[in-house]
Formats: structure tokens, sequence, C-alpha cells
């Protein structure tokens, strides 16, 4: 709270503004030498085809990074979204297992999705417990109740509509996937930007008291945001079930870690008042480019974590040295 | 024995020193004045080995040095309190003063905490300050805090000491304290920077006056030599109106009105009456309950007891946002912690409790949003290069007007100012009278708490003085004096 007045003696003011020019360029220049040395590496990396499975593989992460953003803009986090859509695809699978259409199964996951997340948020919030706790909290329930829904089988999706609709088809040439994360997208960065609500989201991750204060009603929009964190969350996990034909239980076990590293490789501050859609957009492209291209040349899945766990430091390093350390 | 020449310093977009210089002597008090965002702090933080220079150079008993860092600086003797509090509040007093230089045993691995208690027991005793030592921080007030900061400083024995506008936010005892610990250090020939923009203070205290515009040095003199009309002149290049709003309080619309008030220890039973367009004063001591007072006028605290009336309705806000819709609005006398988001662009500070009004259904215009800011900063003359500039990287003054601004702009029927002008220049100060006069012709009700009794005398319509969490008495401004009103402040402290 009390920061000690900024030392800038020239040195450190220069490393300062190097590591935010870093920080700053971290998730373009990545991109672009990620892609740059598969393009080399594999010969499978760079055709549409690939693009195309990649930007499909990748719209569960871009979605929950979204809201990851907006979370993490708060100052808060949430640890249980992998677990949330893992537990929502099976869900909608036995939802739709048991006859009911797949648009009133979508309907009810994103509705239990935004009660997942409102809870989430009510806990964090009302219960003045930090986000951390609660959402590891959740994160327990949510994989407990998977397996306990399914029985640690994966069931397949037989409604070849609903399949069609989420992963195969096309409107005016591009993937469905690739259509609701542009949405997903442009809401965000409206919320964000062009709202009271989002507006206010800045004041209140920076300075919750002052925030307070000015009439922010504080709870209610961090609420809100848990809340959209939530249906952010349903839409993936019908994304995911519908790529993978199935719901199975353990289906997505780094998206946690990858959306929290898309965020704060987007340069995000972990204290919360500074979070861009747009530069997490770009880190969720650098993760999902490494996970593909890790994949493409069989890196194996341990090494695959050491590398994108040295990457979310870095990034993490740099974002503090340019804040100056508080 | 201490000399800076030639100081340039710029910072992107804004030179906040053009060839500024200061010298200081061993066993003098020197003021160094200048508007709000002048470049005091600026200059100071150069001597403290916080800032390097662009170009100058600083001597110390005429010898070039270069601090790489504070600490260096400290090593010469030069220690300094800055304007912005850097005391820890997960810490407890003791640690606080002692930081940096804590007691150790086994070659400093180990802390020695019965040293640690007696040697801050010891300083406190010293400088005959009358606080625990084992009191965390984060729960004393900001005068106490301030206290904290200073004693930390004399404690090792400086040659020279910075001392950044010091009572902003004192009380008036702690300000003798202060004043008594200044005198002291002076005699044991310690040199010490003065920076204030009360006039009083300065009269009171400095033995040299240098002044500040603009980066720019405009005069280095005895303070005898000058005289309060021709510092302002010099500080604002211009002349300042310090006269007393002649007027009489207009009673005729009852705004706010408080019956039997009370919360805790610290408001105790109040009964007052805001009327519409009046500027209604509240002085008292530290701690006779004025901000607490004034944070359940606006919602931020629940009353125990007693009742308040806002034009005629009840009027019970449950949270600020309600006060806010009933059209009360307060500015937090915590600037940095309550008062505005330092990361945050000036512009998004100002609009933050309009934007329900800068927006269409839920809608906020950026464009829009930057018109009405730049237009507010117009108005109270804020120092920035525009209404994207961060907060923090604004002069402490210029940080204030950006509070004010924020709240003026709300439009409210009541408005309730807590220090409003707390490290506001004196042109700046008359500027924002100006504003809170025009606001109260206008029908708004104004309660404004300032600890500096001339600031309500020149303001006010009428003085009300708290003691003890209660309401010890009014006066009509043009009758008030300090004694009068230092008598009402004192009233049941003495019988209590
Ligand atoms: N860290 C910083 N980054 C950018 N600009 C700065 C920084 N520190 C100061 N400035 C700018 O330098 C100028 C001088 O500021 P300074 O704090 O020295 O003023 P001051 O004379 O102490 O004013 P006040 O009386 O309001 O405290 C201001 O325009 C301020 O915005
Ligand atoms: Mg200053």
């Amino acid at each position: 709270m009390t920061a000690l007045p900024p030392t800038t003696s020239p040195a450190m003011a220069r490393i300062r503004r190097g590591a935010a020019l870093l920080r700053d360029l971290l998730p373009y220049a990545g991109l672009f030498l990620v892609v740059a040395y598969f393009a080399f590496a594999s010969e499978f990396f760079l055709n549409t085809r690939n693009f195309e499975r990649l930007i499909t593989d990748s719209a569960t992460l871009m979605l929950v990074a979204f809201g990851m953003t907006m979370v993490i803009l708060l100052g808060e986090i949430d640890l249980s979204v992998g677990a949330v859509v893992a537990l929502l695809s099976v869900i909608l699978v036995q939802l739709m297992a048991a006859g009911l259409g797949w648009p009133l199964a979508v309907i009810l996951v994103l509705l239990i999705g935004m009660g997942i997340g409102g809870l989430n948020g009510v806990i964090t919030v009302i219960g003045d417990i930090p986000s951390f706790i609660t959402t590891l909290g959740m994160m327990a329930v949510a994989t407990g109740l998977a397996y306990v829904f399914t029985g640690s089988v994966s069931v397949a999706i037989m409604d070849d509509q609903f399949l069609d609709l989420f992963y195969d088809d096309r409107f005016l040439g591009l993937p469905v996937p690739l259509w609701i994360v542009g949405l997903a997208f442009l809401a965000s960065v409206l919320y964000l930007n062009r709202t009271v609500a989002g507006f206010e989201l800045f004041a209140l991750g920076a300075n919750p008291a002052a925030a307070a204060l000015s009439g922010v009603p504080v709870k209610r929009r961090k609420i809100t945001v848990f809340v959209i964190m939530g249906a952010l969350v349903a839409i993936a996990a019908c994304l995911s079930a519908a790529r993978l034909g199935s719901g199975a239980p353990g289906s997505v076990p780094a998206l946690t870690l990858d959306a929290i590293a898309a965020v704060i490789i987007g340069g995000a501050s972990l204290f919360g008042g500074r979070a861009f859609v747009g530069r997490t957009l770009m880190g969720a492209a650098l993760i999902a480019v490494l996970n593909n291209g890790m994949v493409l040349l069989n890196v194996n899945i341990d090494a695959q974590y050491i590398i994108k766990g040295l990457i979310i430091l870095l990034a993490v390093v740099l974002e503090r040295v340019a804040a100056g350390g508080r | 024995m201490l000399e800076l020449s030639n100081i340039t310093k710029s910072f992107p977009g804004v030179r906040a020193l053009d060839g500024a210089r200061f010298d200081l002597r061993a066993g003098e008090v020197h003021a160094f004045m200048g508007e709000n965002g002048a470049g005091k702090s600026t200059m100071m933080k150069i001597a403290a080995g916080l800032f390097a220079p662009d170009t100058g150079t600083i001597r110390l008993d005429g010898v070039p040095v270069s601090f790489a860092n504070p600490s260096e600086a400290k090593a010469a003797g030069i220690h300094t309190v800055f304007q912005e509090l850097t005391v820890l509040e997960n810490l407890d007093v003791a640690q606080n003063l002692l930081i940096g230089r804590e007691p150790a045993l086994f070659g400093g691995a180990w802390l020695d905490r019965v040293a640690l208690y007696d040697e801050a027991a010891k300083i406190l005793r010293e400088l005959r300050i009358p606080m625990d030592p084992r009191r965390m921080a984060g729960r004393l007030s900001t005068g106490q805090r301030q206290i904290v900061e200073i004693a930390r400083a004399v404690a090792q024995n400086p040659r020279v000491l910075i001392l950044d506008e010091p009572t902003s936010s004192l009380g008036r005892h702690e300000e003798e304290l202060l004043f008594s610990l200044v005198a002291r250090l002076k005699t044991a020939g310690t040199g010490i920077v003065y920076i204030t923009h009360r006039m009083s203070e300065v009269f009171a205290l400095a033995d040299r006056i240098t002044v500040l515009r603009d980066g720019r040095h405009i005069l280095t003199d005895d303070a005898a030599n000058l005289d309060r009309p021709a510092l302002i002149r010099a500080m604002v290049g211009r002349d300042v109106s310090e006269a007393r709003h002649e007027g009489e309080s207009r009673r005729a619309e009852v705004a706010l009105e408080v019956r039997g008030l009370e919360r805790g220890a610290d408001v105790r039973g109040v009964d007052l009456t805001l009327y519409r367009g009046e500027v209604l004063g509240l002085a008292g001591l530290m701690g006779a309950g004025r901000t607490e007072l004034a944070r359940l006028m606006a919602g931020i605290d629940r009353p125990d007891a007693g009742e308040m009336m806002l034009f005629g309705q009840p009027y019970a806000p449950a949270s600020v946002r309600a006060a806010m819709l009933a059209g009360v609005a307060y500015v937090s006398e915590d600037r940095k912690g309550l008062g505005v988001v330092l990361p945050l662009p000036v512009g998004q500070n100002i609009a933050l409790p309009s934007l329900a009004r800068l927006s269409r259904s839920g809608w906020v215009s950026p464009a829009r949003l930057r018109d009405f800011a730049r237009d507010w900063m117009g108005r109270l003359g804020v120092r920035a290069t525009g209404p994207d500039t961060v907060v923090g990287t604004l002069s402490g003054g210029n940080q204030q007007k950006v509070a004010l601004a924020k709240w003026l702009s709300t439009a409210p029927r009541v408005i309730l100012l807590d220090e409003p002008t707390r490290g506001v220049d004196v042109g700046a100060k008359a500027e924002i009278y100006t504003l809170i006069r025009a606001l109260a012709a206008e029908g708004t009700a104004v309660l404004v708490i300032s600890s500096e009794l001339p600031e309500l005398m020149q303001l006010c319509d009428r003085i009300a003085v708290m003691a003890q969490g209660r309401v010890s008495g009014d006066l009509p401004a043009v009758e008030a004096s300090e004694t009068a009103l230092l008598e009402l402040a004192f009233d049941e402290s003495e019988a209590a």
C-alpha cells in the first residue's frame, strides 16, 4: 500500500524501461519467434490444415483466457476453470445422452457454468475469502463431481448436429469455433473499454478502497466478473466436448495453467488494475502455437510443462521489474 | 554546506527542473516554496539520491558528490521525509523507526527484539513523542504516521534534514512536536530544508526562503526581507487575494440535518444543521471526530444511534453509492488510499463517479469522457499533459486537485470536503475557494473540514467546532477568531 517512492537511479530507470519494453513486446515477439521456429523445425507446421486445427484446438483456451483477463484485472484468480470445463463437458454429454436436445443441453450447461462462476464470486466476495482458495476448493469439487457423473469413463457424443455445429461447420468460410472466439473477444474488449462496468473494473483492481468510495458497487462488479467467467467456461466446455467428440472427466489438464499463462504473457499484473484482452489474445496464441508445435515435434509432455512454466516466470519477472517492484 | 546548482531534470513529457539551484547552511531552516508541480519534491529527491539529475552538480561541503541511491545520501548525513509517506503498515512503530538498522545479534543474522523495543522507546522518549513502540503502524492516524517518519529521520542525527510538506497531515499537538524538534535540530547545527504551502509556518520557522517556479529559481532571500504578498507574488507570478469571504449565511432551506448521531467513541451525539447554499466549516483538533462524522454522512460507516434528514427526507445511506445517488459526495482526506487511483490516468479518475452520467445505457464514450475530464482539469487548473497522464506521476498538489475535480464534477447537492486543500499551493487554493463559493452560490451545501483555521475563516460562512465527538459550538465566520475557535476546540477536552 504505502509504496516507497520508486528508486530511479539512471541505471535502474534504464533497466525498468527495458523490462517494460520487453514485457510489452513479449506476446508479439514470442509469437513471431515460436511460429518462425516451428516453421523451420517441422514440415507439418506451416500449412492451412494445421493452422485451422490449431485455431479450433485453441478456441477453448482463448475463451477461458478472456475471462481470466477480467478476473486477474480485479486482482483475483480462478484456478477452477480447467476442472469446471471438464465437469461441464461431462454434464453436457450426459444431458444429451439422456435424450435432451442439444440446444436445451447447451443452455442448461451455460446456466450451470454461470452458477458455478457466481458461486465462486459470492464465496470470494461475500465471504471475503481469497479467490485463490475459493477456486482451489471449487477445482477439487468439480473434478470429483466429473468422475462421479461418468464413473471414470468418457462418454461419446451421438448428436451429429451438435458435433457439426460446434466443430465441423463453417460460416462464411471460417470454422464456427473461430466465430465464437471472435465474438467473445469483441464482447470482452467492448465490455472492458466501453461500458461503465468495465471501466470501473480498472479502478477496482488498482485500488478497491478508492473505487468503493467513488460509488463503484464493488461486490456486484466482482461477482459479475466471476459469472462472466462461468459463462465463457461453459461455452468453452461445449467447444471442448465437440472437439473431443466426448465428455471426459480428465479432458483438459493444462487449461488453467495455459489460461493464466496467456494473461501473464499479455503483460497483466497479478496485483490487479492492469490487464488487456488484446494482449491476452496474443499470449493465448503463443501458448496455442507452442502446444501445437511441441506435439508435432513429439516433445514429451513433461518438457512441455517446463517450457511453458519458464515462459510464465519470465513474463512475471518482467512485469514486476517494469512496475518497479511494489 | 549543501549546494545544488544548475539542476535540470526531465520526465517523459515534462521538464520538472530547468537550471534550478538551492543552497543550505548549517543550522538554518531554509523554506523551499513554489506552486504545485514547480519541482520542489523533484529537486529534493535529487538531493536525497532518489533521482539522478540530467545535468547540474551537487556539492557537500564544497566537494562535488553524486549519490547513486538514497542509502548513499543517508551515509553522507542527508535524511529525507518524503511527501509520500513510506511508513510500512504491516510493521509496528519500533520496526518502522529502526528499519534498515535494526539491532542484531550474531553478526547481523538474528534480530535482537529486546534491543529493538528498548532502542525505539528511547528514541520516542528523547523526542518526547507519546507513542507505544509496539503499536502497528497501520493503526496509526495519518498524522501519527508522519511523526513516526520524522522521528525515524531525526533519530539518525542528520546533517541535512529534508522535510517535504511535513505538516500537511499533522494535528495541532503533532505540529507543535514537530516545531520543537526542528528547533532542537537547528541548535545542533543541522541544516533543514522545509517544503510547505502554509505561509504562516514559513514566517514562523524559516531563516531563508527560496522560491521555485516552473522548475526555475526565482529568488533566495532572508525571510526577514520578505513579506507574505511578496512571497506569493514570487511563487504564483501574480497577486492573490486572501480576503475573507464576506456575506451572511443563507439559512433558508435545510440541506442536511443531523440529530444525536453516535458511533463508537469517535462520534458521541452530534447535532448539526447544514443549509442549502452555505459553506459550513468544521474545525477541531485531530481525533475530535470530524472525519468520522463525515464518513457517517457519506454512507461509508453506519451510525450506532441518531438520525439524519436530507432535504426533509429521512436519510440513512446504506453505502457510498446510495449517498451518491441521494446527492451527497465526500472527498476523503486520505488522498492516496481512498481518493484517487494512482496507476490510472487523470481522465478515468475524474470520471469514475460520473460514469453513469457520461454513459448511455451502460456504454461509455471515451471521447466524451476525455472532454469531460479536460473541462474539469481546466476548471481546477490541474497541471498535467492531458487526461491520459497517470495520476501517480503528478505532483502532490495536482493529485489533490484531481481528487477534488472528481467529486465537484458530480454536481452534488451536498458535498463534504475533508482537508480539501492539503498540499495545494496558495494560487490554486484561491482558485479552489472561488470554485467552492461558486458551488455554494448555485445552491450546493458545502461542509469543509480543515485543520487550518485561517482557511476556514477565509472560506466559510459559518464555522462549527467539534471536540471529543460532539459539536461544542458554532460561529459566523466573520466573527470567528483563532482564539475563539481554539477555545471551543479545547472545550471538553479540558473538562474530560
Ligand atoms: N516520476 C515522475 N514521472 C513523471 N513526471 C513526474 C514524476 N515526478 C514528478 N513529475 C513531474 O515533475 C513536475 C514537478 O513535480 P514535483 O513533485 O517536484 O512538484 P512539487 O513542486 O513538489 O509540487 P507539490 O507542491 O504539488 O508537491 C510535475 O509536473 C510532475 O508531474
Ligand atoms: Mg511535492
